[in-house]
């Protein structure tokens, strides 16, 4: 096999650029002298594992040097290496970039009696990449196949932090977050939004909408979604999966943090008392959906626009846009209500 | 649609393998089996697969043969109970109505519009509040969208 591969290497070489060409634009673009002779090219992308620090993907046009792997960190738990998903630098330009390699990662599940199955699918994010392009929600970039037909995602670095960590980042209490930071949080949310509704209307989902998949970017404090390779089978609800990821964001941005009834037990055990099923979250029941019980100065309008995902609901939304219908205005009551309590209004 | 039922009498009942949609043929057979007047179209919709799930034409057509294998199988057994219940052998339909849904309620719906059947009749699956949220109730989606026609939901 080992030979295999070598052989495979070098008749690559012939078709590529030459490795002096290469070893050239690598010193140029990070400063490092390579050896011409122990350079990897690779226009095989097949075994993700493969492909490693210093090798160089050729693909189309691009040269992408890797750099490393990304890791996500899921709300505390430790860095989970991404094997398929690179950084790397483009040789030709010299900016940092994201390479998602192909990797068809398929999970099944039940949900109470329905079955339902997720995977991942290179050809969606590439799809629409080319839907989103130019849209400031939304990362950037496009695919490409290699030599082998895998589609491979070349994506602008988004710089920033997630929406997680600038939640958990905040240091006020409750109540002056309230009045004071979160009205523009969520009309910036709003905004993000709007960009699935933009999705959806473009017969599209994201398919895994999470409080770590918005990216407060650094530039611009535009919140900009990324990582939309999940896709799911098609139910009675295309977005059903979507829009409860935005209700879980929405009760996470109001709530300042996941309000967790086994804490709440602990902490405020005469509130928690006084709660009832219908009063938590419709999916994930150890969470409270009907925040205005433990914060009494949220607002009734925003306050039901929350309970539509809770297990006391009965109507749910259909559409982002029904969900903005509902959300827009109590952004509105909330700008008024930071005026009212401040005086001059804080920017 | 079949000219000689007034149009309340044209009945579409949508169908699939599941026994709510079983309970639904049996309800309308119980209920008009023995009655002049009535038509009863059986409808199933053959989603066309996402192209996210099966990117290979070759796999997207055999999957879709399959498909419809199984549910010529579940109309012909639907069609069956039916004139078990007395339902004359002109009086019954069966039809595949294959496309790309968004959303299968909307496809019934199409369905029901385009035949300008009066009555529609679906089997309710008794989702729970979450189920319902997030894989959605095609039954309370024609109740709510139905237009021009009547709904039965049958438990």
């Amino acid at each position: 096999m080992r030979q295999i591969e070598e052989q495979q290497i070098v008749d690559e070489r012939k078709s590529t650029p030459a490795c002096e060409e290469v070893a050239s634009l690598i010193e140029r673009a990070v400063g490092e002298k390579v050896n011409k002779d122990q350079l990897r090219i690779i226009t095989d992308t097949s075994n993700f594992f493969q492909v490693n620090y210093g090798d160089v993907v050729s693909v189309g046009d691009d040269l992408l040097l890797v750099r490393g792997v990304e890791r996500e960190g899921r709300f505390g738990l430790d860095d989970q290496p991404k094997d398929w998903v690179k950084m790397a630098i483009d040789l030709r330009s010299g900016d940092r970039k994201v390479l998602k390699l192909a990797f068809f990662e398929t999970y099944h599940g039940n949900f109470g009696s329905v079955e339902y199955k997720f995977f991942r699918s290179p050809g969606k994010e590439a799809r629409i990449l080319d839907v989103v392009r130019g849209h400031p929600h939304f990362m950037q970039g496009y695919g490409i196949t290699d030599t082998k037909g895998n589609v491979l995602r070349v994506l602008e670095y988004v710089k920033g932090v997630t929406v997680h960590e600038m939640i958990a980042e905040i240091k006020d209490d409750h109540e002056t977050y309230f009045y004071k930071r979160l009205p523009d949080i969520l009309a910036s949310l709003v905004k993000a939004y709007e960009a699935i509704e933009y999705l959806h209307g473009a017969k599209e989902i994201h398919g895994d909408i999470r409080r770590d998949h918005l990216i407060v970017e650094r530039d611009t404090a535009n919140y900009v979604w990324i990582d939309f390779d999940y896709a799911y089978e098609n139910s009675a609800t295309r977005v059903g999966f979507d829009l409860l990821g935005l209700g879980n964001i929405l009760s996470y941005v109001v709530g300042k943090g996941d309000v967790i009834m086994g804490e709440l037990k602990k902490d405020n055990s005469e509130l928690f008392s006084k709660l009832s099923e219908n009063d938590l979250n419709i999916v994930f029941r150890t969470r409270l959906a009907n925040l205005k019980k433990l914060y009494p100065y949220i607002p009734e309008k925003l306050n039901r626009v929350l309970l539509h995902f809770s297990r006391g609901a009965n109507v749910f939304y259909e559409s982002v846009t029904e969900l903005l219908n509902d959300l827009k205005p109590c952004v509105v009551e909330l700008l008024s209500l930071r005026r009212d309590a401040h005086g001059p209004r804080i920017r | 649609m079949v000219d000689s039922a007034p149009r309340e009498r044209s009945i579409l009942i949508s169908i699939d393998e599941s026994e709510n949609a079983q309970r639904a043929v049996d309800y309308v057979g119980r209920l008009v089996g023995n009655l002049p007047g009535f038509t009863v179209t059986l409808v199933s919709i053959l989603e066309e697969p996402n192209q996210d799930i099966l990117p290979s034409p070759d796999e997207r057509d055999a999957y879709i043969q399959k498909q419809k294998k199984c549910l010529e199988a579940v109309l012909s057994q639907a069609r069956d109970r039916l004139l078990s219940h007395g339902l004359d052998d002109s009086s019954v339909r069966i039809k595949i109505h294959q496309r790309l849904c968004e959303n299968i309620a909307h496809c019934i719906l199409d369905e029901q519009r385009l035949g300008e059947y009066g009555t529609l009749v679906v089997g309710r699956r008794g989702l729970s509040k979450s189920e319902e949220f997030l894989f959605g109730s095609v039954s309370q989606k024609l109740v709510t969208y139905a237009n021009n026609c009547t709904v039965w939901v049958v438990e």
